[in-house]
């Protein structure tokens, strides 16, 4: 999409809505303050209440609420996206999606499909505090018939979004606020950039996988979504030029349900896997599919699949101590460069 | 040498509102050194001033100007732990140097190692990629099966080239890819120092050479200009805090150089007897460790050398070479012609000149005990 040489991410996704409910009567938005002039929180809706009129419902504080009326919408065949102002407050609806929404394929049948979409942002960085900063997307990961799904710099949100409003059930999409400000990218802008692109499906959404050398000749293989793919980028270069450590570097969008098979691909060729994620440490994201590689990749494995996450605590409001908490780009980095020299298995598989 | 990752200082996001603040007032000059939670910089938003505090110590390379507006998340400031990092990244405008969309073909550092020290173009590379230390190495090994694939024109016999000299001819070749050389050259009149030899060797029962008059009178000409004692480290010149004259000697095909350390403080006939007691090392055990001396000296004189451009070594500044003009109608009409090359980088033509003049001096009213 050669629009995207100078938008963010942010102005992306306004565009991607904007597009949504152009092509379709039935995408409707609702939300706290997302109407004009306010446009969101973080500006993601701005125009859209201007250009859609009643489409556009500026609900009142009640995440139970907006996410309630946004089930029934579906069910009476509206296609609803629903913002959170902060993914912190998801756990308002929590109800709503776990027993409710994400259920009623499965409970009613055909007809009863509910294909909400609630998008929120999420995540650390700008020393907003404990309850406006977390990544709590993987507290929502086990949920039966909740798909996740995490934007990032290169996904095309309108493709993805629409592919998720046909359901059948509900999506949960979160969005790193850091990544709104960031240059939303594309696999040509990538490739043009030095990165070699392997672009391909993860859950019928888009992966990309970049690397510095060719796949077949990295050291590993290191998995991250959103903002947490971004900061990885410049970690990934920095162990190419310094140290001659060559990491493929796969963000996929799609969390939940994992379809993994062409992840595995490539840890096998590579023998050693790394997953990386901003939320706390333990029962995470990486720690499942950390087992899964194991289970998957035994006999190709030269070393333990790692997973690298936040530490479990409370995120400070001062900006330093926000740093000790949340995922280090440093110890990342040293742990990627430990993995990569790590050869304690004998290779059985072969290829 | 590694440099160190600078900590970028980034604009704040404030508020939900300013997408964009003005950077108002620096508060800490540029290549300062800051301590962590230093007030760096007052920026303003649409609601307020507020300062931004270093996050880490270092030295502050400013990358906008007071005045500027700039985005918030954008990067205004670098601090470096190390000053020389900070000098480097402040020549280049700040732009970090692996960043894969620089100009330069990316490529890691190990490769641009090899490749500096092979000989070997790193742009030259295509590959898909970063090109590294491994692409390196096969165009290396292509480059040496091809020289090998040529037949050897049938006119001529091998013979084994001592490896000290090919060792050194490399670390020769590097030393002069890196640096321009300049030359000046002087002559002295031989008269005096070969009378000191005779009058002092008596004196003092030592057998003495103007070899040993050379190397005191350049060490204490090496104390008024020390910039001709020093190497280069990237962009920093430094100066070496000891005097360590390498004296080129020719043992059996080989020349190695050991360095006799601080001639100024010793007399004519301790140098007298380092250098016989070096030949006779020499002599004995060829493969004497590289050396480590700060600047070097080659006598030609007694092989009948008028002038000659010595080469400049690794990691020093210049070097000396000394041969002699004879007038054999007039024995006092000889003269030891002086030959300097320099690194341009840290010595310029009439420092170099300077230099001469005053070992010229030197050696035309030798007085050391």
């Amino acid at each position: 999409m050669s629009n995207a040489q100078s938008l963010t991410v942010a102005a992306r996704l306004n565009r991607a809505l904007q597009d949504l409910m152009a092509d379709d009567d039935r995408v409707v938005v609702l939300g706290a303050d997302i109407a004009d002039p306010y446009g969101g929180a973080f500006k993601v809706t701005r125009g859209l209440s201007t250009a859609f009129g009643a489409r556009v419902w500026s609900t009142p504080v009640s995440e139970a609420g907006m996410v309630g009326v946004a089930a029934g919408m579906a069910l009476a065949g509206l296609r609803p996206i629903v913002e959170i102002m902060f993914a912190d407050f998801l756990t308002l609806a929590f109800d709503g999606l776990f027993n409710h929404a994400s259920k009623y394929p499965a409970m009613y049948g055909p007809g009863a499909e509910c294909p909400v979409v609630v998008r929120t942002p999420a995540g650390a960085g700008r020393g907003y505090g404990p309850t406006h900063s977390q990544c709590p997307e993987k507290f929502f990961l086990g949920v039966p018939g909740l798909a996740v799904v995490a934007a990032n710099r290169h996904l095309d949100p309108r493709k993805a979004l629409a592919t998720q409003l046909a359901g059948p059930g509900p999506t949960l999409w979160v969005e790193h606020k850091a990544l709104y400000g960031a240059a939303a990218t594309t696999t040509s802008m990538l490739s043009s950039e030095g990165w070699l692109c392997r672009e391909f499906e993860l859950g019928g959404l888009p992966a990309v996988a970049q690397s510095q050398v060719p796949i077949e000749d990295c050291d590993l293989v290191v998995v991250a979504y959103g903002e947490t793919a971004h900061m990885l980028e410049s970690i990934v270069t920095r162990l190419a030029i310094e140290d001659e450590v060559f990491c493929a570097l796969v963000s996929p969008a799609r969390l939940n349900p994992p379809d993994l098979e062409a992840l595995w691909d490539l840890v096998r060729a590579t023998g050693r896997v790394a997953f990386v994620e901003e939320g706390p440490e333990a029962w995470s994201w990486g720690a499942e599919l950390a087992y899964r590689a194991g289970r998957e990749c035994a006999a190709y494995l030269r070393a333990a699949p790692l997973s690298f996450a936040s530490r479990s605590d409370a995120i400070p409001c001062n900006m330093w101590r926000e740093s000790e908490v949340v995922l280090s780009p440093g110890t990342v980095a040293a742990g990627l460069r430990a993995l990569a020299r790590h050869n304690d298995r004998a290779v059985i598989g072969g290829h | 040498m590694n440099a160190v990752a600078a900590l970028e200082v980034e604009i704040p996001a404030l508020n939900a509102n300013d997408a964009r603040v003005q950077v108002t007032r620096w508060l800490a000059d540029e290549g300062q050194h800051v301590a962590a939670g230093t007030a760096l910089v007052t920026i303003e938003t649409s609601k307020a001033s507020i300062d931004v505090e270093a996050p880490s110590s270092g030295y502050l390379q400013r990358l906008v100007e007071e005045g500027a507006h700039v985005a918030t998340g954008s990067i205004v400031a670098r601090l470096h732990p190390r000053h020389e990092d900070y000098l480097r990244d402040a020549r280049t405008d700040g732009r970090p140097a692996t960043r894969p969309a620089d100009r330069r073909a990316p490529a890691t550092r190990a490769a641009r190692e090899l490749a500096d020290a092979a000989g070997v173009d790193v742009d030259a590379i295509a590959v898909d990629g970063v090109v590294t230390r491994r692409h390196v190495e096969e165009l290396i090994a292509r480059r040496q099966e091809c020289s090998n694939a040529m037949p050897a024109p049938d006119d001529s016999d091998p013979v084994a080239i001592a490896p000290r000299q090919l060792e050194f001819a490399q670390a020769l070749e590097i030393a002069a890819r890196r640096t321009v050389a300049g030359f000046v050259s002087s002559s002295v009149r031989a008269g005096p120092v070969v009378e000191f030899c005779r009058r002092y060797g008596a004196a003092n029962r030592a057998a003495v050479v103007p070899t040993d008059v050379f190397l005191r009178s350049t060490a204490a000409a090496l104390a008024a200009f020390p910039r001709l004692n020093a190497w280069r480290d990237g962009d920093t010149a430094r100066i070496y805090r000891q005097v360590r004259i390498g004296l080129a000697i020719e043992v059996g095909g080989n020349v190695v150089a050991p360095a006799l350390a601080s001639p100024a403080d010793l007399t004519i006939a301790d140098i007298a007897r380092w250098r016989l007691d070096a030949s006779l090392r020499a002599r004995r055990d060829p493969s004497l460790p590289a050396t480590d001396a700060t600047f070097s000296l080659t006598n030609l004189s007694d092989l009948g050398v008028e002038l000659f451009v010595p080469n400049l070594v690794p990691r020093q500044a210049a070097t000396l070479g000394v041969g002699r003009r004879s007038a054999d109608d007039d024995p006092e009409r000889a003269r030891w012609v002086l030959g300097l090359a320099f690194d341009h980088s840290l010595v310029n033509g009439a420092e170099a000149a300077r230099f001469l003049g005053t070992l010229t001096d030197l050696l035309e009213r030798p007085s050391w005990a």
